[in-house]
């Protein structure tokens, strides 16, 4: 392979893994792929490098979260240590900082790339994937483009699948139910907080009416969590361990811009799963149930940091 | 356990059959719930990358056929083929990174800002771009630049020489 072909090829791996290939260029890249072993042996070197510098980048970008004098690179063998995989959910990522323990844990990290619709029932009752109202996942959407990726969810109803509508709704929010066990380790000892974030964007919507987002995380034990699988919901306030909500950032009229709410919530020790909430509210009440036409949501982010109790 | 140390691994194989991280971490999430509810079928003291990885293949299929983005996916006979080679080629990838996280040492500081740029935030390089008032596709071309060169410095430090 000589050095203009060598040249060509990792261009092609780069737009590949950018997503800015266009259909010929993929044509080029999968006949080099096919016909040269040594172009497959790059393309497996250029992932692992791929793969190395979003973990480095990544765990820099965490401790980023806090005040440190400046940006510094970390040994990737730390970052490798650190890295393990949420069963139900997203990848983790542990940002070690020497010399003192601290980190970051990932819990979920979405932007809807699957393009995997919610369910429509109501709360999760398992963990691992969204229910809630009618939404979808939805492309770029006339002036509004996702915040991250190519994908972002959309709001449709106030309502789910077989939801009695005697009492219209002004709200409409998707759950997800994640699993803490395996990690009770690291927070068995009352000495980390669950941070929860989302971005919402909407296209212009009707003069006179507002909506306003919120992002709300319950933590609760295993009988609590096994409740919500015969759809029991009533006690779901009262009988979580911790119930952290924030609310109020009302949405522009602007869809050119995302808007950011963050939740935070100290973790019980012997709290088993976290059931987290995102929605909008539409205001004012009205007679009817509320119209979720254009509003989106991307870039969910659940993670689990250190931070002692006070002394 | 198995999975937590299997994690790199596996998401590097993912990568290889997809070409996007992003659409490796998707199939990689669903893969591992179906790991954990096979594990009774999974022998203890065999290779179990190589038992996940079977799940990931089969996983990683499912996503194209459900991805309808047709023009822009590894047909079935590439997939094989990448998917069997990849599985030896795993091997080199701890000493890839190792080698990796010395080359990295070596950037200069604006170096390492493109590359925090370019992965930590969708859009980052048109915005370090506005910011240094240059056309991003200049900066793109930067950052292709400077993966080839870490590709070629991680061949070097293994001794497998520049292709």
């Amino acid at each position: 392979m000589n050095s203009d072909q060598k040249m060509r090829l990792f261009q092609l791996f780069a737009a590949k893994s950018d997503d800015s290939i266009t259909a010929n260029e993929h044509e080029e890249l999968k006949q080099f792929l096919r016909d040269d072993a040594i172009a497959r042996r790059m393309w497996f070197l250029h992932q692992d490098i791929e793969l190395g510098l979003r973990a480095q980048v990544r765990t820099t970008s965490d401790e980023l979260d806090r005040p440190q004098p400046r940006l510094q690179w970390r040994p990737f063998a730390a970052t490798a240590a650190g890295v393990m995989i949420g069963l139900f959910s997203a990848s983790l990522v542990f940002a070690y900082i020497a010399p003192s323990f601290k980190k970051v844990m990932t819990l979920l990290q979405e932007s809807f790339e699957t393009g995997a619709a919610p369910l429509v029932t109501g709360i999760p009752i398992e963990p691992g994937h969204w229910s809630g109202d009618y939404s979808d996942v939805v492309g770029e959407d006339e002036e509004v483009k996702p915040k991250k990726g190519e994908k972002m969810l959309r709001f449709l109803r106030a309502d789910f699948e077989g939801k009695s509508n005697l009492q219209p709704s002004r709200t409409s929010s998707i759950w997800r139910l994640v699993d803490l066990r395996p990690y009770r380790h690291d927070f068995a000892d009352g000495g980390v907080v669950a941070q929860l974030s989302a971005v919402f964007n909407a296209q212009m919507f009707p003069q006179g009416r507002s909506y306003f987002e919120f992002v709300q995380i319950h933590a609760l034990d295993a009988t609590m969590a096994a409740a919500l699988k015969n759809h029991d919901w009533t006690e779901l306030n009262s009988s979580s361990l911790a119930l952290t909500r924030s609310a109020g950032v009302e949405l522009d009229r602007d869809p050119a811009t995302w808007q950011r709410i963050d939740c935070e919530q100290r973790v019980p020790g012997h709290a088993d799963f976290l059931l987290i909430e995102i929605g909008l509210k539409q205001m004012p009440k009205t007679n009817h149930s509320a119209e979720f036409a254009a509003h989106y949501l991307d870039d969910v982010r659940l993670k689990l940091a250190r931070r002692p109790l006070l002394p | 356990m198995l999975l937590t140390a299997s994690h790199e691994k596996l998401l590097g194989y993912l990568m290889s059959l997809l070409g996007r991280w992003h659409d490796a971490q998707d199939v990689l999430q669903r893969a591992s719930l179906l790991m954990w509810q096979k594990f009774s079928a999974f022998e203890s003291g065999s290779d179990f990358v190589a038992w996940a990885s079977t799940i990931c293949f089969y996983e990683a299929k499912n996503f194209q056929r459900l991805a309808a983005r047709s023009a822009f996916l590894f047909d079935d006979e590439l997939l094989d083929k990448l998917a069997s080679e990849r599985l030896e080629d795993l091997e080199r990838q701890e000493q890839r990174m190792e080698a990796l996280e010395q080359c990295l040492q070596q950037l200069a500081e604006p170096e390492r800002q493109m590359l925090r740029a370019a992965y930590i935030e969708h859009g980052g390089i048109v915005a370090l771009a506005k910011q240094m008032n240059r056309a991003p596709r200049t900066l793109y071309n930067k950052l292709n630049h400077l993966r080839r060169m870490l590709a070629d410095c991680v061949l070097r430090r293994l001794g497998e020489g520049v292709v």
